[in-house]
């Protein structure tokens, strides 16, 4: 029987209806919405057990306990840890980013030896062989660079330069080495730390405790708890930010003036009263110098507002101040020294609510450095000079959990002497400007992957040891520093007298009669014991802290850090672009603030592209007007400008490094570079 | 529509006199939700940021300037200018809480609750979502990543609302009335300074019912008749000011 | 080769060749939009310049502008079928097409501007009754198929095609039928100008464009039925114009172009009365009540100044609208079109500040202007829209008998 065009016909168009009744049709047409929400490119989501696991966070400046939700084993989330004193359940953008930064395209996945310009892959164990080679030829002519205080890598690493004969240990510049100077000038030993949660009146002389400075998260806690108990929040400074934006009062202060504030407010405190510790009549005559006036012209302040705060903190009970350098580094030891100082007439050296000196962490790999040496020793000024050739050039580097590179001052001089080491090794976890620098990198494994501690960073209110066990296993071929080194130090016949970092740690819990079980699973050991102290009004030799004279025509440059953009050590983590405001970054140029009145006598406007430039070099920006911002006064975040790093970093921005070059402080000769003056013009 | 009457209302107050910018609940709110990371967020009409941070200014010259931040989740109206201009019902006000909902498999993608949003509230997937690769192994089981085309917002992390549901039925409690602390955004619990509270409207018990109803408490275009369930506080009259627009008097002052 | 046999009867058009090439320039804009359509189908509409505060851009003007230049269609089919007017016979085939073009083009777009246009359809599926654009989809579509419905005949009037028993029959067949679709267009057609409309209106979010209203209309419902019956019939008989020019032939007589111009004139007076009263009671009434002011509307520093406002109300508006109504401008042709063209341009810059201004403008006191600018991909994709019609309808001018005067007027 054939098929005539009739039958053909109906049997098509019989089909048709046919199926039109079937819900053939109509499921897959409805099912359109589940497969187009689908394909085969959108990711599926992982499901399992719940895990919440306490980790550290050390990306920013500050060490403190972080928990991590992991799913089938996975991170994740990150959270503030209620459990942790530098926590209390707070956390800051970077650690909220953290648990992503696993997975930073940035990432060194294995070994690495320079080859021409390039990098090629090498085994663990030769790179080790390697490393343990150099390190023997190098024998004394060893340094190292940690931007780690607290954890005992740094330990280790010293210990290991320590017993190759070499002094040359440094950490990276931060708030903890001029605080801990000062507190020397006073006679004091030992870490810094805050009692801000029981301080009744907080100055903070340049300290964005609420952004950037010290233990952020707790701190943005006190703060929160101060605010039911009338406890005031004063911010000086010259230009606001995130904490003047909660704090009860801002006053404007020209750039890196604020010590002399502080010095001027010490001297209306200390006029009137009669006895004090040792050294106070000394002292009353030093700080004759700084009368309101004259502290007023150099500051900006009106001298009837420094009167006025001078009362305020007189008439507080348990005041507490907090010297800083806006950028969180840079700030001279006499700097630190002129705020500690307000804190003893105040009678808040050691006390509650005050400045607290906690023991230092106890030293267990014996080669190594002490941690008041370390602090002391000056990492710009070594640089600096192996730069200018007066000092010999290492023949090994070793770079760890820092990235001179890109974060330090007098950046082109840096940059030259870390091009001279002879052998330069970076431990980073990262791609970063030291380490495409490197000649060697081994890899340490990110903070959830490896087994790390801290004890006390600058300004925990007192002596606090944490360890983080692993959260998942390393995702790459790399491994954790601490073990690799101990074991170079093996091969390189400089025995540290650890097998591995776990030792390294129970030593260290051990010193601190601290329960290793508990510490392991997460539970922080805390010390309210605080060593007694003789404190007298500056032991050293008072030195004036001269008035920073800018050049003609230039403003000064206020250096500011946003977590949101990064650290000295992490550069803006994938899940912080976002974080970045419309007037903070425009495309791949972020800006910088000016008020109108200064854009104004500068000849700028709104998004003009200007260049910033002084002796130690330039940095292009777009101009954002902020009437937040001193007059004669430019805002410039750090974080930006990276050249290393990966897609969600490079290129944006200028580096503000650039700007910043340090100069010895007289006196003591501390490398000081918190503020600079430059000049402004249209790029 | 008629506005649904809730047993339950959902709310978060934040304290704008706590907040500092830092950006710690946007980050928090990108991992819980599945935001994918943005390499080019330079652009940020193109950037998806459910929980956006405003900077406020009372817009005055230096010296008397003062300055706050307005972190801006979606304000899940009482009276949604979105849900009722959706085409498809891809967006509801209808579940016991008052949340407004967003179902992605259902959008498809006109943007006209976005046109309808006054506060940008919601964002459009211009592309598909990309992580680099590995990190999409960090994804929260909790929200489907969404493809390109659809329009996405933040829903008070939903997911938590039925966990917290699910675990008052496991533990036999009532799961119309959950305890105060039993659900709350990931914004809410990890902010710093604890600037931004949860809870219940409705429940004269809780935290933020109470601080709604102080002088110092305000909403976001209160007078377009949004009904927003997020409140916003700061004992700062200018701060309070910008929540609103205000007609000027003759003298140049807003009018009340 | 010659295809004279498929022309109509009595009517001379250009030689193949350079039919052809007329095509090939048509068709380098059709590449052009389609590649553009097929980068924004396959990686997404991130390749436009659209933005998450412009979700709406230059698309979605297009398409309310073309819609509303394109109500001539249904509004001459009211006057012809419904109402009676005679005159219009000479222009209802053109009008027909001009319609079909501009609403089946306006669909093309929604299909690259939807972000699922695999789920254009849900619009059905999961209708919400409570959205003008459900109105506004529901309308669309079923005014699109009457408007193939009204074409299709014209088709079959072609002279080969309409040899053939069936086709002939089925073409009277449709004649015959044409006032009840003319009707359930007009029906249609009235309420998509409105819920187009309506759509703005209701969002009051946003102060620039929202309405109080009548029922569950605003105001801007009747406002956009009025923009648009106002401008269809002007804009029809400028189409005619251009097809003269472009073929250099007399296609529709003058009278019936005068008439279309009337038509439009007064339609432009009522809408304009309305639209003045409106912008006035918007202005004075609504924007005080939400705490804003008149001033606080415009922005020239990112492009969106009073000079939209007065180029819509003023030259797009008052004054083709007194222009058309005066018989010596109607007279001089140089004058009509001048007036036609500007009544097309007043209800464009209408849909523009409708659609773009109003998301332009920050409605919380502490966001910012913002400027939107289309892109390529926006752009030629637009084009290829625009090149879809020429095409349709240079195919459509030269096989179909759309204009019942040509012959006589050829003489």
């Amino acid at each position: 029987m054939g098929l005539d065009r009739r039958s053909f016909i109906s049997l098509v168009a019989g089909g048709v209806v046919g199926s039109l009744c079937t819900p053939v049709i109509w499921k897959t047409l409805d099912d359109v919405s589940i497969w187009s929400q689908n394909w085969p490119w959108i990711p599926r989501l992982n499901y399992g057990e719940e895990k919440k696991l306490a980790t550290l966070c050390k990306l920013g400046g500050d060490a403190y306990g972080i928990k991590v939700k992991t799913v089938a084993g996975n991170p994740v989330t990150a959270e503030g840890n209620p459990d942790h004193p530098l926590s209390l359940g707070g956390i800051c953008p970077l650690g909220a980013a953290s648990v992503q930064m696993l997975y930073s395209p940035a990432r060194i996945k294995n070994p690495k030896i320079k080859d021409g310009n390039n990098f090629k892959d090498i085994s663990w164990d030769d790179a080790e062989a390697l490393l343990a080679e150099k390190l023997k030829e190098a024998g004394a002519a060893t340094a190292m660079i940690s931007g780690d205080e607290t954890g005992s890598t740094a330990e280790i690493l010293s210990g290991l330069v320590g017993k190759l004969g070499s002094q040359k240990s440094f950490f990276m510049p931060a708030e903890s080495a001029p605080a801990a100077a000062a507190v020397q000038m006073l006679g004091g030993d030992g870490q810094v730390g805050y009692d801000l949660e029981n301080a009744g009146y907080v100055l903070l002389l340049g300290a964005d405790a609420l952004g950037s400075w010290a233990n952020v998260a707790r701190n943005a806690k006190a703060f929160a708890a101060s605010r039911d108990k009338a406890v005031r929040y004063v911010y000086v400074g010259p230009a606001q930010n995130g904490t003047t934006a909660v704090a009860d009062a801002w006053i404007p202060c020209a750039a890196g003036t604020e010590p002399l504030l502080a010095l001027g407010l010490a001297h209306i405190i200390a006029s009137g009263r009669t006895s004090y510790a040792p050294g106070f009549a000394d002292f009353e005559r030093y700080v004759q110098a700084y009368q309101p006036e004259t502290v007023a012209a150099a500051t900006g302040v009106p001298a009837e507002r420094i009167m006025n705060l001078a009362k305020e903190l007189i008439n507080a009970g348990r005041p507490l101040v907090l010297t800083a350098s806006e950028s969180g580094h840079g700030l001279g030891a006499y700097e630190a020294a002129a705020g500690m100082c307000l804190n003893m007439l105040l009678g808040q050296m050691n006390a509650p609510g005050g400045v607290r000196i906690l023991p230092w962490a106890p030293k267990v790999v014996e080669s190594a450095a002490e941690k008041k040496d370390l602090l002391a020793n000056d990492l710009v000024a070594y640089l600096t000079a192996v730069a200018d050739g007066q000092e010999d050039a290492p023949k090994v580097l070793l770079v760890h959990s820092a990235n001179p590179a890109y974060a330090l001052p007098n950046l082109n001089k840096v940059q030259s002497a870390l091009d001279k080491a002879e052998f330069l090794v970076s431990f980073s976890t990262f791609m970063d400007e030291t380490a495409v620098m490197a000649d060697l990198i081994l890899p340490d494994s990110y903070a959830l992957e490896r087994l790390d501690d801290s004890y006390s960073p600058y300004g925990a209110p007192q002596a606090i040891y944490t360890v983080a066990a692993p959260v998942t296993k390393p995702i790459y071929d790399t491994r954790a520093a601490g073990d690799v080194l101990l074991s170079v130090a093996a091969k390189a016949d400089a025995e540290l007298g650890f097998e591995s970092f776990e030792a390294v740690i129970s030593a260290k819990a051990e010193a601190l009669e601290a329960e290793i079980d508990s510490l392991m699973e997460g539970t922080p050991w805390v010390s309210e014991e605080f060593p007694t102290q003789d404190l007298a009004f500056w032991s050293s030799p008072l030195k004036e802290i001269a008035v920073p004279a800018g050049a003609e025509k230039s403003v000064s440059l206020s250096v500011v850090t946003h977590l949101k953009i990064g650290s000295a050590a992490i550069a803006t983590p994938p899940f912080g672009t976002n974080a970045i405001r419309f007037d903070e970054m425009k495309g791949k140029e972020m800006y910088v603030q000016l008020n109108a009145a200064t854009a104004s006598s500068l000849g700028v406007k709104k998004d003009d592209r200007i260049k910033l430039a002084n002796a130690a070099g330039e940095c292009v920006a777009l101009v954002k007007i902020f009437e937040g911002v001193m007059s004669g006064t430019v805002v410039a975040s750090l974080g930006f400008g990276h050249t290393a790093w990966d897609d969600f970093s490079r290129g944006k921005g200028d580096n503000i490094y650039k700007l910043l070059q340090a100069e010895a402080e007289p006196g003591t000769g501390v490398s000081r570079f918190g503020s600079a003056q430059v000049t402004i013009s249209k790029a | 529509m008629q506005a649904h009457n809730f047993k339950v209302k959902w709310g978060m107050v934040i304290d704008l006199d706590k907040c500092t910018g830092c950006g710690a609940c946007s980050v928090a709110c990108r991992a819980e939700n599945n935001l994918p990371p943005e390499v080019d967020a330079g652009n940020k009409l193109r950037t998806a940021d459910w929980m956006n941070i405003y900077e406020l200014s009372n817009g005055k010259p230096f010296p008397e300037h003062e300055v706050a931040y307005l972190p801006r989740p979606c304000m899940q109206c009482g009276k949604p200018s979105c849900s009722t201009v959706c085409p498809v019902v891809a967006t509801t006000k209808d579940e016991e809480g008052g949340i407004v909902s967003q179902v992605y498999p259902r959008c498809i993608g006109c943007r006209y609750c976005m046109a309808a949003c006054p506060y940008h509230a919601r964002y459009f997937n211009w592309f598909d979502p990309i992580w680099p690769e590995g990190m999409e192994k960090t994804l929260t089981p909790y929200v489907s990543a969404r493809p390109r085309g659809v329009v996405e917002k933040c829903t008070f992390c939903h997911h938590r609302f039925n966990a917290a549901k699910e675990q008052a039925r496991i533990n036999g409690e009532d799961p119309t009335a959950l305890p105060e602390d039993a659900y709350i955004p990931a914004c809410a619990e990890i902010c710093p300074t604890g600037a931004i509270k949860f809870g219940d409207l409705n429940n004269a018990e809780h935290e933020v019912s109470k601080i709604a109803a102080s002088d110092n408490a305000f909403r976001l275009l209160a007078k377009l008749g949004t009904d927003p369930q997020v409140y916003y506080y700061s004992k700062r009259e200018w701060v309070r000011k910008l929540g609103d627009n205000y007609l000027k008097n003759a003298k140049g002052e807003d009018h009340v | 080769m010659s295809d004279r046999a498929y022309w109509p009867e009595g009517v001379e058009r250009c030689s193949m060749g350079k039919f052809l090439a007329w095509l090939g320039v048509i068709s380098i804009f059709l590449a052009w939009g389609g590649y553009g359509a097929y980068k924004i189908l396959g990686t997404g509409i991130g390749v436009t310049g659209l933005d998450n505060y412009f979700g709406f851009g230059l698309w979605i003007t297009f398409d309310l502008a073309v819609i509303a230049l394109g109500a001539g269609a249904f509004f001459s089919g009211f006057l012809r079928y419904i109402m009676r007017v005679d005159d219009l016979k000479n222009v209802i085939n053109l009008a027909v097409i001009v319609g079909f073009l501009c609403y089946s083009g306006a669909m093309m777009i929604l299909v690259l501007d939807i972000g699922q246009p695999l789920r254009a359809w849900f619009g059905y599926w999961h209708p919400n009754v409570h959205s003008m654009l459900t109105e506004v989809i529901f309308c669309i579509t079923c005014y699109c198929t009457v408007l193939i419905i009204e074409y299709v005949p014209l088709i079959l009037e072609n002279r080969k095609i309409n040899e053939n028993r069936f086709c002939h029959h089925l073409a009277h067949n449709f004649h015959v039928y044409m006032p009840l679709f003319a009707g359930i267009g007009t029906f249609l057609s009235f309420f998509h100008q409105g819920s187009l409309g309506g759509m703005y209106g209701v969002l009051f979010g946003r102060p620039f464009v929202f309405r109080e209203g009548f029922f569950i209309w605003p105001w801007t419902f009747f406002l956009f039925i009025s923009s648009a019956i106002a401008c269809g019939p002007a804009f029809t008989m400028l189409c005619a114009t251009l097809m003269e020019t472009i073929t250099g032939r007399k296609l529709l007589g003058y009278e019936t172009k005068k008439l279309m111009g009337k038509i439009s004139g007064l339609l432009l007076c009522f809408y304009m009365f309305f639209k003045l009263v409106d912008t006035y009671a918007w202005a004075k009434g609504i924007l005080p009540g939400m705490g804003l002011t008149f001033d606080q509307m415009y922005n020239s520093e990112y492009g969106y100044g009073t000079i939209w406002l007065w180029g819509e109300l003023l030259i797009g508006g008052l004054v083709p609208a007194v222009m058309l109504i005066l018989p010596n401008v109607r007279n001089t042709p140089a004058l009509l079109y001048t007036a036609a063209i500007l009544a097309g341009v007043g209800v464009t810059i209408n849909r523009f500040v409708f659609t773009v201004q109003a998301l332009a403008i920050p409605v919380m006191p502490f966001d910012r202007w913002t400027t939107y600018i289309p892109n390529w991909a926006e752009w030629c994709t637009s084009l290829m829209i625009v090149a879809y019609g020429f095409f349709i309808m240079s195919l459509s001018y030269r096989y179909l008998p759309i204009f019942p005067q040509e012959v006589e007027l050829n003489k």
